[in-house]
């Protein structure tokens, strides 16, 4: 197990490798420069401090020398500063993870805690009424838009109803507040983010589900199961649930990587400063250092989130082992 | 024991069992022999009430357990009979245990006193001829073969001390030198148990080997019915004759064995007369228009034939 995962580990050095280089050339085939904002829109600026400024960036040298740079400091973990405001980019990084992270985590695990219960519910009692319902509710929430329903729930519960707050994630005179009310006041200015990409997630889960445990029913253990003078109880919650929970394990961890993405879209009509917005910025400004942070750390996280979805995959299923 | 009466089960619109009656005595072992998709299982899982509701319903008919009939059985009376009184073992051993679960696992609940049920295990286990895995409680089903796979099936199936047992084509999934081996262990426990058995299979060599009455089953209904001698000896219905000359001889190797010319015919296309006719080498006009009732030959012996007193 151990030298499975040491082994798996080290393949993934090429291939993160490899997803450097790809990025780093996409990114640099991009029309315009991170000096652009400086230079092209202020008529004042001379040719020789346009050179002046793209020799500082280190912009002036072929781009293999500037991957070569790049990968040098990346080696020591160190990924540069910003361009922008001359910032460490792992600081920035660092200040917008938790937001981002904290809305998908929330949103993750409400969604797994309505999408399997309803996966299951609809699975036992398929093509009933029940299920038809179920089905029509969580494809609402996959296909309406996520701009539009944040919108109208802003409307509604933020400012027709004034419940709760619509934008941000503290409040004007959160420094003022005790710790438990900081908590409280954060609480309150995630629940629409939270609840609108939860709303637009269920589907995957809950129709995955309900595949997953219709298709785990009508396996013949079951029958044994019932065969064997079980309670429909511990035949669909004991022998079917189990088998029909292993799948789900896989999606975890493939969903790793999206703990950090934030959603561009997302995070402006909430204004919430995150990933998502911080990636968006950076790309609109060019600015290299920080894009490539973001989708390095990405890539990073996407790789181990495989690897954790084989390896815990093995831990639950007896069937699999991990040579 | 067990008593089935006028049983009729459609899967869609499709009448798979049209009429079955058949009984089981106790420490009776009854075979039911016919072609694959001739409602043979049906009929068994319709035994135990363990056909898939969204696929198919027992229309009419009673199933007579040691006198009260288990169609009127809630969920509740259901539950105490599978296991404890009735109990199954399937046709493919290793799809038929849960793979996340261990072998320990799966007999554990099977049993019916919980106390003491490591050693209650490990005695089931030896006495199935799994000494080997007696002791330990990790092993999960696909770390064993198929013929251990349907020995921790049988031992699962004695383990709460039934009264009838429904073996269904228990050892077709199996190796040859494997199957002899499962008949043997089921005739043992039969014996040691006096368990009654209903003893489904294609089969008819086996079915001799194993069951003291034999029912053979055509189209979703018994053809013809009685003492094993009977069947061997005198089959009455063409159909039987042509299972019995289809098995191949050991003794008369010279004697190519006769294939029955045809195929079984759909339930949703079945002959308005004798469902056997279109196949039949002995049919006469009379069989187009009627299926025959089932007739008396002698003693115990039936068949479902109008030509059944004349064919010996």
């Amino acid at each position: 197990m151990v030298k499975y995962i040491f082994r798996r580990l080290i393949s993934l050095i090429p291939l993160l490798f490899g997803i450097t280089i790809i990025t780093f050339m996409v990114i640099h085939l991009v029309p315009g420069k991170p000096t652009d904002m400086e230079t092209q829109f202020n008529p004042k600026v001379s040719l020789e401090a346009r050179d002046r400024i793209a020799r500082l960036y280190g912009l002036d040298k072929p781009l293999h020398v500037q991957y070569a740079d790049w990968l040098k400091r990346m080696a020591s973990f160190d990924f540069g500063v910003s361009f922008v405001d001359s910032r460490p980019v792992i600081e920035k990084i660092r200040e917008r993870i938790p937001v981002t992270l904290g809305i998908n985590l929330a949103s993750i695990i409400l969604i797994l805690l309505i999408g399997v219960p309803i996966g299951i519910s609809s699975a036992v009692r398929e093509n009933s009424f029940y299920d038809r319902s179920m089905t029509v509710f969580v494809f609402i929430g996959f296909a309406m838009p996520t701009i539009w329903l944040s919108l109208i729930l802003m409307d509604l519960i933020g400012v027709q109803w004034g419940i709760l707050p619509v934008s941000g994630i503290k409040s004007l005179e959160f420094e003022r507040f005790s710790f438990l009310e900081k908590i409280i006041d954060v609480s309150r200015h995630l629940v629409l983010p939270v609840f609108v990409s939860a709303f637009a997630g269920l589907a995957g889960i809950s129709r995955y589900m309900r595949s997953n445990m219709v298709q785990v029913l009508r396996q013949n253990y079951i029958r044994t199961a019932r065969a064997k003078g079980l309670s429909e109880k511990e035949v669909v919650y004991k022998h079917a649930l189990k088998n029909a929970l292993l799948p789900i394990v896989t999606i975890l961890g493939l969903s790793v990587p999206g703990l950090i993405g934030g959603s561009v879209i997302f995070e402006s009509i909430f204004s919430i400063p995150g990933m998502g917005r911080l990636f968006y910025e950076s790309v609109m400004a060019r600015d290299y250092p920080v894009i490539m942070g973001v989708l390095v750390i990405g890539a990073a996280l996407t790789l181990m989130g495989n690897l954790l979805a084989d390896i815990s995959y093995a831990a639950v299923d007896p069937r699999i082992k991990l040579e | 024991m067990l008593k089935i009466e006028g049983l009729r089960v459609k899967y869609g619109a499709d009448e798979v069992v049209r009429g079955v009656d058949l009984a089981v005595k106790k420490g009776e072992c009854v075979g039911l022999v016919g072609e694959s998709g001739c409602g043979k299982t049906t009929v068994g899982l319709s035994a135990a009430r363990l056909i898939d509701a969204r696929k198919g319903k027992i229309v009419s008919g009673k199933i007579l357990f040691e006198g009260r009939d288990i169609l009127e059985f809630d969920a509740e009376g259901l539950r105490k009979l599978r296991g404890r009184r009735i109990s199954y073992v399937f046709q493919e051993p290793f799809s038929s245990l849960n793979p996340v679960f261990t072998v320990h696992e799966q007999l554990k609940e099977a049993l019916r006193e919980k106390g003491k049920a490591q050693e209650a295990i490990s005695e089931i286990l030896k006495s199935v001829g799994l000494e080997k895995i007696s002791g330990k409680k990790n092993i999960y089903p696909h770390e064993l073969s198929g013929g251990m796979q349907q020995r921790v099936m049988i031992a699962m199936a004695i383990a709460s001390r039934p009264d009838l047992v429904i073996l269904d084509e228990p050892t077709t999934a199996l190796d040859v030198s494997v199957q002899n081996q499962i008949l043997e262990l089921i005739a043992e426990l039969k014996e040691k148990m006096n368990l009654s058995i209903l003893f489904i299979s294609h089969d008819l060599r086996i079915v001799f080997s194993m069951a003291d009455r034999i029912n053979v089953m055509y189209a979703g209904r018994i053809v013809e019915s009685g003492p094993k001698k009977d069947i061997v000896s005198q089959p009455r219905h063409p159909y039987t004759k042509g299972l019995i000359g289809s098995i191949p001889s050991l003794k008369n190797r010279k004697k190519r064995f006769e294939a029955i010319e045809g195929k079984t015919p759909l339930f949703s296309d079945l002959p308005k007369g004798c469902k056997f006719y279109p196949r039949c080498k002995f049919r006469i006009e009379k069989c187009e228009d009627e299926e025959p009732a089932i007739e008396n030959i002698s003693g115990d012996h039936f068949a479902r034939c109008v030509r059944a007193k004349e064919l010996v």
